[in-house]
């Protein structure tokens, strides 16, 4: 009779739980990102076995897309999803009340403290909470394809970084081989070609001047600002930048330095390594590639050498007005884990916010982190990344700082002092 | 025979007009008074669509000190404009071609048509791979005839941003607007060309001198639409380049939707202001043109 | 003979216009049977072999199945919808049996919004959707296409409506006819390829919108094709192999329509256009 009403409890539980199954939506950054797609599906696994009945699709986008989309979904109140990538590119969302505050939600003790630091501000009302959780960490990194430098007879000192006149010389040797020095693609990022400025202006100011210019609070028009802007449009005017600069993606760049070897350098976020080390058929880069780490130049007189931005890059959040908040914020909470943590970093290669336990992490990228602790050995982070600019900047600066420093000067569109006034005049506006 | 005046048959009225009436009152008129109603205000999306007065503010603002409004009227401006001009004389060629009897005229005709039954995303993503700089058909045809050195990433540079745009939407009508001039001509009556028909060096121009006057009022629709059709240029621009580099191919319609769903500001008023604006300017423009076109047609006639 | 040497002459800039307005569609149709890799390695060598198989990747796996149902889901109701409304207004705009003050204004004010760029609706009927709950949803998206193509569909249909001569509607008037059976037994077949016409141009509009779909869809399963494709560009641009075939799934319907009925479509897509 006992075991009777027993079964009769289980499946009425069981009913329970199909009856109140609820099929959770999430909305992803990282389309053609194979290998954080497998760490996103594990922690997807991970919740629907420890919330049987409930189910996580994910949708993926290219997310200069999606955050448009969601615009429109958030404030007309329908069609957003329950769970959703969010990074710093879209930060009047936490203002707005759309993202939930995941501040007692989330088990934070495995989540770094600087992660969790980025992510508490000041939220609707100026109520402050927490309001992603930090996945993805990456630093403003310097690669390079190394079979080139060996055919150019480059060859760098132990520190990485050669100084500004070395690496000019560098520059045009590059171009005088028919190689691009960088590889950037401007076409889908508005920060694509701000590596090389940002990291020449925080070698130069070092970082409290770095960021009161980009506050607004330091002119354009002063000395040492000019001074890197005219030594980076020698850079320009050697040749530094494919031709096709401003109508290659993010996605096309990874491909020109790695697949097709046209440039000789790759300034980008160390979360390179998120497209990079995935099958070629899938987008990777060859695996022959020569992959190499450089530092920045050194600026003449500067103040911030050896000085590497760092930041939180694409993270986790849930939707405020989800009905589904609960499930919601527990999908999220399954990435607060230290095996999550390792199996990140053993898949892509890129840092992570989430606590790792290193000596577990089995990785065949082991030889990365190696190259990346060596040229890292000195370096003093400073909390910034070239997409995190934007929080700094004024929307109107931002703007155009945007169609100057990304477009117009490395399209040789407009010179150093063209640029220059133009981001004064913006700052002087205030806006 | 006059009938007795009969009674007005007000309940078929209702019934025929009822629908449209409604449809149009609720979703033209009305979102129409909304939009001039949204341009006096800020609306923010984050708040839950809370109005704030603002009065002509935004318009103030947009026209004296955006920029970026400025630099898409213009591009919207001279997109509409060059348009037209390259497209009608282009399609009045192919026309004449076609009509001066080349062999399998049908068959040409039919695929000159084909590109304006494709959706402008599909004809922006086969274009940005013409326009690709490394395997390109457009550098591919120059460098092969030994034009290498014009070979660029048309994309990138405001400079030849735009026309490569232009030349996209003329891919796509040149034929359309072929296909209807074609009708009017073979719509001319016969005895009109026959004297025209007549072989020499002067018959190309003395079809002209004939045909033109005769094509006008089609020429000045396919005009006038051609127009209207650019002057609301979105799609193609949202696929292919999104209003870059620089500002280069940003049309109105693009900034207005930028502004209101990728700008944080997240205020729907800015944007209507704009689009109040354009609105008067297109309403005026083309009204504008009609008369002028038609005004000049009805003189010669 | 000169004028035949002409007529062969006159054929060089026809076959160079030509290969214009064919060359980059039937460049995107051999990419869509080649894979990638492929595509990489050389951009213009010939499908072979064929991958045919990469359609049915694509409609099973990348979601074209759901995209272009819901394209021609919306497509065919917007198109049913505009068609009888259409219809039914022309007709009592264009028989002066129903004629009545404040007719011809009205007709005027809707004739004239053919003129109104989308803009000055498009945040405003975003607004509006949202409030009736119709923001992101298929019918809420039909229903803005049946009022962007209701005043040239009336317009159009007026025109017809108009010239068909009193006598006739008189004799079967006589013969008991009520307005509605009047108009739907009688004027709405006889207007059945004026209607056709009108069919054609809509279904093609709405079948490439993009704008409305853009801002008023968000969810990817109710994505109509342009929209999708719009995605794909982006999410996976590198897919080259891929992304061609998905742009054949979003167009061939129509032009193989088109080689079938290419008459009719003439007819239809220039209506606008020769009467406006």
């Amino acid at each position: 009779m006992k075991r009777i009403a027993l079964l009769t409890a289980c499946l009425w539980l069981g009913a329970a739980a199909v009856a109140g199954a609820t099929e959770l939506q999430w909305w992803s950054h990282w389309a053609i990102e194979d290998n954080k797609k497998v760490v996103l599906f594990e922690a997807k696994r991970r919740f629907e076995a420890k919330n049987p009945g409930h189910t996580v699709t994910i949708t993926f986008y290219e997310k200069k897309n999606m955050f448009t989309t969601l615009r429109a979904a958030f404030t007309a109140g329908s069609g957003f999803p329950d769970v959703l990538y969010y990074d710093i590119d879209a930060p009047e969302f936490m203002q707005a009340g759309w993202m939930a505050d995941l501040s007692t939600a989330v088990r934070w003790e495995n989540i770094e403290p600087y992660g969790k630091a980025f992510w508490t501000r000041p939220g609707p009302g100026g109520k402050t909470g927490v309001w992603a959780l930090p996945l993805e960490a990456a630093s403003d990194e310097l690669y390079y394809n190394r079979k080139i430098f060996r055919q150019l007879g480059v060859t760098l000192p132990a520190s990485g970084a050669l100084t500004q006149e070395q690496f000019k010389d560098l520059v045009g040797k590059c171009a005088k081989a028919g190689y691009a020095a960088f590889a950037t693609g401007a076409a889908d990022r508005d920060w694509a070609a701000h590596y090389m400025p940002n990291a020449m202006l925080l070698d130069k100011l070092g970082s409290e001047d770095t960021l009161r210019l980009f506050k607004g609070e330091l002119s354009w028009k002063d000395p040492r600002v000019v001074e890197v802007f005219h030594y980076y449009k020698e850079l320009i005017d050697l040749g530094a930048y494919a031709r096709t600069l401003s109508s290659m993606t993010l996605a096309e760049a990874h491909r020109y330095f790695h697949t097709e070897q046209k440039a000789c350098m790759f300034p980008v976020g160390s979360w390179y390594t998120g497209r990079a080390f995935v099958p070629q058929d899938k987008g990777g880069q060859p695996k022959d590639f020569e992959l190499a780490m450089m530092n920045y130049p050194l600026m003449k007189d500067g103040k911030g050498h050896n000085q590497k931005f760092l930041g939180v890059a694409g993270s986790l959040g849930a939707a405020a007005k989800s009905p589904n908040l609960a499930l919601a914020v527990k999908v999220v909470d399954a990435f607060a884990d230290v095996e999550i943590g390792n199996l990140w970093m053993a898949k892509t290669g890129v840092q992570t916010g989430i606590k790792t336990d290193v000596a577990k992490i089995d990785s065949p990228f082991k030889w990365y982190f190696d190259e990346y602790a060596r040229v890292n050995k000195a370096t003093k982070w400073v909390d910034l990344t070239a997409q995190q600019v934007r929080l700094q900047m004024k929307p109107g600066v931002w703007d155009t700082y945007v169609a100057a420093v990304n477009q117009g000067l490395p399209n040789k569109l407009i010179g150093a002092d063209e640029a220059l006034a133009k981001l004064e005049d913006a700052r002087l506006k205030g806006k | 025979m006059r009938r007795p005046r009969a009674r007005r048959p007000w309940g078929a009225i209702a019934i025929f007009l009822g629908p449209t009436v409604v449809l149009y009152a609720a979703f033209t008129i009305y979102p129409v008074l909304v939009t001039f109603y949204n341009s006096l205000h800020t609306l923010r999306m984050d708040l839950g669509m809370l109005y704030e007065y603002v009065g002509l503010e935004h318009f103030r603002e947009i026209l004296t000190s955006d920029d970026v409004f400025w630099k898409a009227a213009r591009n919207s401006l001279v997109w509409a404009v060059v348009a037209p001009i390259v497209d009608i004389p282009l399609a009045l060629l192919l026309a004449l071609t076609l009509h001066a009897r080349v062999p399998f005229a049908r068959v040409f005709r039919t695929v000159w048509f084909t590109p304006v039954l494709m959706s402008y995303p599909v004809v922006g993503v086969i274009w940005l791979w013409v326009y690709n700089y490394d395997w390109g058909i457009a550098n591919l045809v120059l460098r092969a005839v030994g034009l290498g050195a014009y070979a660029q990433a048309w994309l990138a540079s405001p400079l030849t941003a735009l026309p490569a745009l232009i030349l996209v939407t003329t891919w796509m009508f040149a034929g359309f607007n072929m296909v209807v001039l074609l009708a009017a001509i073979h719509a001319i009556p016969s005895d009109y060309l026959e004297a025209a028909s007549i072989d020499g060096a002067r018959a190309w121009q003395r079809t002209l001198r004939i045909m033109v006057p005769l094509l006008r009022p089609t020429i000045v629709n396919l005009v006038i639409l051609d127009f209207i059709g650019k002057m609301k240029q979105f799609a193609l621009v949202w696929v292919m380049t999104r209003g870059g580099p620089m500002w280069g191919t940003e049309t109105v319609a693009t900034y207005v939707v930028k502004r209101a769903f990728e700008w944080k500001t997240l205020d729907l008023g800015y944007p209507s202001a704009i689009a109040v604006i354009w609105f008067v300017i297109i309403f005026g423009l083309s009204l504008g043109l009609t008369r002028v076109l038609q005004r000049r047609e009805a003189l010669e006639f | 003979m000169p004028r035949r040497l002409a007529r062969v002459l006159l054929l060089l800039p026809v076959l160079a216009y030509t290969a214009f307005s064919a060359g980059p569609y039937i460049w995107t149709a051999m990419m869509s049977l080649r894979t990638t890799e492929e595509i990489y390695r050389s951009h213009y060598a010939p499908p072979i072999p064929a991958h045919w198989a990469k359609f049915a990747t694509a409609w099973n796996e990348f979601g074209y199945a759901t995209y272009f149902k819901n394209s021609l889901i919306v497509a065919v109701a917007s198109v049913l919808i505009v068609s009888l409304i259409g219809a039914m207004a022309g007709f009592a705009f264009g028989r002066r049996r129903y004629h009545f003050p404040l007719r011809e204004p009205l007709f005027l004010l809707i004739f004239l919004s053919i003129m109104f760029p989308p803009q000055i609706m498009l945040l405003s009927l975003f607004q509006i959707l949202v409030q009736y709950r119709l923001f992101n949803s298929l019918a809420g998206l039909t229903l803005v296409y049946v009022v962007t193509e209701l005043p040239l569909t009336i317009y159009l249909l007026r025109a017809f409506f108009a010239q068909i001569p009193t006598e006739l509607e008189e004799a079967a008037r006589i013969d008991g006819c009520s307005d509605w059976a009047m108009f739907w037994r009688v004027m709405f077949p006889m207007a059945l390829p004026a209607v056709a016409t009108t069919v054609i141009l809509n279904f093609i509009y709405f079948w490439n919108e993009f704008l409305y779909a853009v801002v008023f869809i968000t969810q990817q399963k109710i994505r109509t094709l342009p929209l999708a494709i719009q995605f794909l560009v982006s999410d996976q641009y590198q897919d080259i192999g891929m992304l061609a075939t998905g742009l054949m799934i979003a167009t061939l319907p129509v032009l193989v329509l088109y080689l079938f009925l290419s008459e009719w479509f003439v007819k239809g897509m220039t209506a606008g256009a020769i009467k406006g």
